[in-house]
This record gives C-alpha cells, sequence and structure tokens, in this order.
C-alpha cells in the first residue's frame, strides 16, 4: 500500500517533462564532473556553495512548510489510509522536491567535487532542507526567523575557515563540514519525524498558515491623497508575494513586513559584510586578490537575486480590479514601481554605504559593486518587474498551497533577465567603468518602460487575459 | 436618451477564440439590469470591457459618454468581479481607506466606518484579509466595490458565498444605492431581486432585452422563469 500511495503522491507533484529535465541535469553534472579537470577556481565556487547553503537553510526553516495540495486535503486525507503511511509518502514527495533544487543549485560545482563525501553531503543537505521545512510550521514566527539567520550565519563561518559548519565541506574542511551536515541532518530528521508523528495531517493547511489573523500595526489612510496613498503602503511596507519555485515544487507565499524591519536586517547583513571584508585583511580585500573579488562578486550576485526576489513580488499581490478602476493605468503602474523601487533601495542602502567605506580603504573591487548596488541591481528590479508582467503574469490569489510541479517556457523565461544581471555582476564588480554604463543604460530603459502608457496598457490587457482579477 | 452604458459593435477575442461578436446594448441612466446568459456566453469579458481592463477589437463603448479608459469614467465606476479577491495583504479597514484613498473620497474614516457597521465587518476590522472566511470576503469586496458611491456600478454574481441574511442585507443595501447597475448572473432569482430588465447574450452575442415581466410573460403562466430563458438561451421552441 505504502508503494502504491508513494506513487500516487508523487505522480500528484512531479510532471513528466520536470522528471525529464531532473534527468537531463543528473545527466550532465555526471559527464561534467567526469571528463573536465578541476580549474583551480575552487575558492570561488567553495564560497557559492555555502552562500547558497545559507540562503536555502534560512529560507527553509523561515518559509517552509508541509506540501499538501488542496487536492489531498478534498481528496487523499479522506481516505482510509494510514496516517504513518501518509506522513512518509508526503516526506519522501518534498525530499524529491529539495532533493531537486540541490542538485539544480550544485550541479555547476561538478568540477569542484573533488570527492565522493561530497555527493554525501549533497544528500544530507537535501534531508536538512526537507526536515527543516516540515519542523518549521511548528516554531514561532520571531523564533524561526532568528533560528535563520543562525543557521545562515553558522554556513557563512565556512568562509573563515571554521571547520564545522554545513558550509565547511566546500570550503576546504571535508572531514570536518561532512560530519556537521550529517550529524545537522540526523537532528533535524528526528525532530521532523516526530513533528509529524504528532501532528494531523488534515490539519497541515492551517500549520502552513503560521501569519498572525490580525495585523498588528495598520496603516492608516485616512487625509492621504491617492498618490499619497499608494506612496504611503508601499514605503511603510515591504510585500514579499509570489510563487515560490523549489525546483517544481511551487507554493503561493505572501507575506508582509515592515520596511524598517528589513532595513535594519539589511544594515546587519552589510555590518557582517564589512567585519568579514575587513577579516580578510589589507593582503587580501585591499590587494587585488581572489578572496576579495569574489567576496564582491558574492554581495552583488546575493544582492541582484534579493532584487529578483522582490521584483517578483511587486505585481503577483496586485489587485486590478481596485486599484486600475481606481486610477488611469500608466499613472498607477508609474508611481506602484516608483514607490517599491524607493522601497527597495532603502534596503539596499546599507551595503553601498559599506562599499564606499570600503573604497575609501582602498579595496580595489569596492567602486564596481557600488555602481552595481546604485545603478545595476535598481535598474535590474524595475526592468524584471515589467518583464515578469509582460511574460508570465502570476497573481497570488489563494491560500499558501503546494501545487504540482509545472514547467512551461514562459514560467522559465522571467528568470532570464536575471542571468544577464548575474553577469553584469561577475564583470561589472571588477571593471567598474562596465557597472556603471550598464547600470545607466539599465536603469534608462527601465524608465522608459516605467512611463510608457502603451506598454502598461498591454501589460493589463495581458494580465487580465492571464486571469488576473 | 443619455446611456449610463453604451456598447456598439463590440467584439473581443483571446487569441483565436472568439468572446464577442457584434454586441451591442445600451442601458439608460438608472437602469437596473441583469446581464444573463450560459457560462461561457461572455458575460465577465463584456464587464471587463466596461472597465477597460480588456479593449475591444472592434466597436466602442461608452460609460456615462465617456471612454472606460478616461478619469470620468474612472470615478463613476464600481466593479465588483466574480470570486473577487480583496489586497490580501491589508487588514479589512486598510483595504477600505486604502481604496477610498485611491478614489479621492473626501471622508474616507466616515465612509470606512459606514460600511463597516453597515456590512457588519467592524469585528473584523484589524483581521488580515488572508485569514477571513470566504463570505467576509465577498462582503469586504462589495464594500470595495462601492466606498466612493459610484454612479455606474458593474456587478458579478455579487451573492456569491453569501448566507441568506447577508443576502438580504446586500440586496436592501444596494436596492438604496442609486445610479445605474449591471449585474451579471446566471442565477434567475437574484436577477430578479437586483434588477428590473435584462440583456440576455449567448455566444459572446446580443440574444434580447426586455424588462424581467415581459420575459415572464414569453412563458406559459405556470412556467418557472428560469424554463423561460433557458429555452431562450439554447434557442429551443
Amino acid at each position: 500500500m505504502l508503494r502504491k500511495l508513494l506513487q500516487f503522491v508523487l505522480r500528484t507533484r512531479f510532471s513528466r517533462p520536470f522528471l525529464i529535465l531532473v534527468a537531463i541535469m543528473v545527466t550532465y553534472s555526471l559527464i561534467i564532473s567526469t571528463t573536465i579537470p578541476p580549474s583551480g577556481v575552487s575558492t570561488i565556487l567553495g564560497y557559492y556553495a555555502a552562500g547558497i547553503i545559507a540562503i536555502f537553510l534560512a529560507m527553509a526553516l523561515a518559509t517552509g512548510g508541509v506540501m499538501v495540495m488542496k487536492s489531498d486535503r478534498d481528496y487523499l486525507f479522506t481516505l482510509p489510509l494510514s496516517s504513518r503511511d501518509l506522513a512518509l509518502s508526503i516526506f519522501f514527495a518534498q525530499f524529491i522536491a529539495f532533493g531537486t533544487t540541490v542538485l539544480f543549485m550544485f550541479v555547476y560545482l561538478a568540477e569542484a567535487f573533488t570527492s565522493p563525501l561530497l555527493v554525501v553531503d549533497m544528500i544530507a543537505l537535501a534531508l536538512t532542507f526537507t526536515s527543516l521545512g516540515v519542523i518549521a510550521p511548528l516554531i514561532r514566527t520571531r523564533v524561526r526567523i532568528v533560528l535563520s539567520v543562525a543557521l545562515a550565519l553558522w554556513t557563512l563561518l565556512s568562509f573563515a575557515n571554521f571547520p564545522f559548519s554545513p558550509g565547511s565541506a566546500f570550503n576546504g574542511n571535508l572531514y570536518g563540514g561532512t560530519a556537521t551536515l550529517l550529524a545537522l541532518a540526523a537532528v533535524t530528521i528526528i525532530f521532523a519525524f516526530r513533528s509529524l508523528g504528532r501532528i494531523e495531517l488534515d490539519m497541515m493547511k492551517s500549520l502552513v498558515r503560521t501569519t498572525s489573523a490580525d495585523i498588528k500595526s495598520p496603516n492608516s489612510y485616512v487625509g492621504k491623497s491617492p498618490l499619497g496613498a499608494i506612496y504611503s503602503m508601499n514605503l511603510t511596507n515591504i510585500s514579499l508575494a509570489g510563487r515560490m519555485n523549489m525546483a517544481g515544487t511551487s507554493r503561493y507565499i505572501s507575506r508582509r513586513v515592515k520596511t524598517r524591519w528589513v532595513a535594519l536586517a539589511s544594515t546587519a547583513a552589510a555590518v557582517a559584510f564589512l567585519i568579514f571584508a575587513l577579516s580578510l585583511g589589507p593582503t587580501n580585500m585591499t590587494n587585488d586578490t581572489p578572496n576579495g573579488d569574489a567576496a564582491n562578486v558574492i554581495l552583488a550576485v546575493g544582492l541582484s537575486f534579493i532584487g529578483f526576489f522582490f521584483s517578483q513580488s511587486a505585481i503577483t499581490n496586485e489587485r486590478l480590479w481596485l486599484s486600475l478602476t481606481s486610477l488611469p493605468v500608466a499613472t498607477y503602474f508609474k508611481h506602484l514601481i516608483s514607490s517599491k523601487t524607493i522601497s527597495f533601495l532603502v534596503v539596499l542602502a546599507p551595503f553601498a554605504i559599506v562599499d564606499a567605506v570600503l573604497q575609501a580603504l582602498g579595496d580595489p573591487e569596492a567602486l564596481g559593486a557600488l555602481m552595481m548596488i546604485m545603478l545595476v541591481i535598481p535598474g535590474a528590479f524595475v526592468l524584471e518587474i515589467c518583464w515578469a508582467a509582460y511574460i508570465a503574469p502570476i497573481q497570488v490569489k489563494g491560500d499558501d498551497m503546494m501545487m504540482p510541479a509545472q514547467f512551461n517556457l514562459r514560467q522559465m523565461a522571467v528568470a532570464l533577465p536575471m542571468g544577464g544581471v548575474v553577469i553584469v555582476a561577475v564583470f561589472g564588480v571588477l571593471f567598474a567603468p562596465f557597472a556603471a554604463v550598464a547600470g545607466l543604460a539599465l536603469c534608462l530603459v527601465s524608465a522608459l518602460l516605467t512611463l510608457s502608457r502603451g506598454f502598461w496598457n498591454r501589460v493589463v490587457t495581458k494580465l487580465t487575459e492571464n486571469g488576473f482579477v | 436618451m443619455a446611456y449610463g452604458i453604451e456598447l456598439a459593435h463590440v467584439s473581443k477575442s483571446y487569441g483565436s477564440v472568439p468572446a464577442l461578436s457584434d454586441l451591442s446594448f445600451e442601458i439608460p441612466v438608472g437602469g437596473r439590469f441583469a446581464l444573463l446568459g450560459p457560462n461561457g456566453a461572455g458575460k465577465s469579458t463584456t464587464l471587463k470591457l466596461l472597465i477597460g481592463s480588456l479593449r475591444p477589437e472592434i466597436g466602442s463603448i461608452r460609460i456615462l459618454g465617456y471612454s472606460p479608459e478616461s478619469r470620468e469614467s474612472k470615478a463613476s465606476v464600481g466593479y465588483l468581479p466574480e470570486d473577487a479577491l480583496p489586497y490580501r495583504m491589508l487588514s479589512v479597514r486598510e483595504n477600505l481607506e486604502y481604496i477610498a484613498a485611491l478614489r479621492g473620497v473626501a471622508d474616507i474614516k466616515g465612509r470606512t466606518d459606514y460600511l463597516l457597521d453597515e456590512l457588519e465587518l467592524r469585528q473584523y476590522e484589524k483581521s488580515n484579509v488572508g485569514r477571513l472566511s470566504r463570505g467576509n470576503t465577498q462582503k469586504l469586496a462589495i464594500a470595495l466595490a462601492i466606498v466612493h458611491s459610484p454612479k455606474v456600478l458593474l456587478l458579478d454574481e455579487p451573492l456569491n458565498y453569501l448566507d441568506i441574511p447577508t443576502q438580504e442585507k446586500v440586496i436592501s443595501m444596494l436596492d438604496r444605492l442609486e445610479g445605474t447597475h449591471l449585474v451579471s448572473t446566471h442565477i434567475m432569482s437574484i436577477a430578479n431581486r437586483l434588477t428590473d430588465s435584462v440583456v440576455m447574450i449567448s455566444k459572446g452575442q446580443f440574444l434580447w432585452e426586455g424588462t424581467i415581466e415581459e420575459l415572464r410573460k414569453k412563458g406559459s403562466p405556470d412556467e418557472p422563469i428560469e424554463k423561460v430563458v433557458a429555452r431562450m438561451m439554447t434557442g429551443a421552441t
């Protein structure tokens, strides 16, 4: 029965094209890892690995949940099945989803795979992500956020050669790092299975909905003009909404965070980066060394990803039937995007200040990173909003529910500008004039699109035809 | 005659699929009309064209004599889509105040308080909309559609998800609202309660227009009006 149930659960979550894509990626990974000799860039790849692990550990815990679809609650959970079998099946499906995510993220590291132990590390990572997702709904939001940050910082300690961090295996401490990952996986699996045993499966829907029923400190729009209301809403709050796609396992999420809290968090992260950069010392950070380059490139790429994530939230939580029946289309979008860009710049500002400080201290790449933060990333942010709205708009409508894995070219095309931004980030950090020119060009295109009435009219037609309410 | 809503020879398609084909009808200022039609008739598309979120390929549309994209039209129209979703990251009160501000309502607080009380949403005013029941979400959506006291009200299945006492409250409230009303529905009893006239469309084309009384007379005395409507929509004799 368990085997049949497992088959059913997997088939309702992963489409055939998705599985084919995974198979191609695995094959590619194997060929690359066995045919291409190491190129000596393993330091940068190690930083990349630790950065990705930090982000995913933090996200798995902060936004985690159990992969339950509406059809599960309506049909599967009403069947006379053993709750143990159901829990196991759902855990396994979630493991596959996270496992493929790990695969996607690490396939590019194939050439740095100098030991088979790193494959064990990847499996341990996937198990940890899965287990954290199961545990997450049972932990209070504030505790979860603190733990997420702690996990990320612990992982980043591998940059400083700490041997027992989840990122250490990829940064020169193979055995210590592997032991850490296996221990972390073991502990989280135990907690996850204890959690799955304690909770009723039909309660999972309410468990993944961890936001409070009441808005704690609501905004008031009394006395505001139409434009004043738009700026007030978007400058005081950052709305994170979108379809989070973990290698095909999609989940609609929406969260609202006070801008001042996000700015505080980014300030803390910027200060941490400054301390880290200074810890590299004058022989590394202020001279042209691979470590100094890598730190700035990782910062620029990391902020580009955050910009992309924020940009995807800009339209997904929009309500055309309310906003566009209130104001002319172009006017509304112009001010919506302007307010969201200002809000994003507030989040970026601490990193810009840190890079200005590093530039003053003689870090040769800080100027390029500064150009990235001030011009390229904000310009790309606006462009990514426009691109996503035009190519594959998605509206968050319902509950925080998991959706079956779906892959289509349009959805994948949404990430195309991100690839360009990453390339610009790598070269832009190393050559500041390139970053400046690319940034100005991006800002110009973004401004033209934002001000174009014809463009937004076409976008609204597309949004409406795509089912936006 | 002054028209609240005018459609003249409107055609609209989604890709190669025609949604509306040469559709024309007018609703006089102050008229209360139901837009009737079977599933896929083009009712929701018609409403989306009337609010300007879609544009016709052929034909023209006027709201109180203005283009649907104009500021004048936007200021006049209130719209409730089917399965309406307010901003789910905002509270009930924030939604009302935000949209009232966008609409340029003078007394935002007074209007918000009135609607919270009228639709019995006061106890949920701080609630995150994403956590409301479907019925309360619909009540909020109705409040948002009328927050600026619109002169033209477009409603798509307005009584969906509402319990019977709330339906009666909403019907009474809509009845008191002045202006031109167009209610899209496929439930005849709702059309009967909210309107006095009917525009019937099928497969994106105009089918019939008249009062509900005239519609009733098209059947035999003891024939339910739904049967008459079904016969007309399917073209049966």
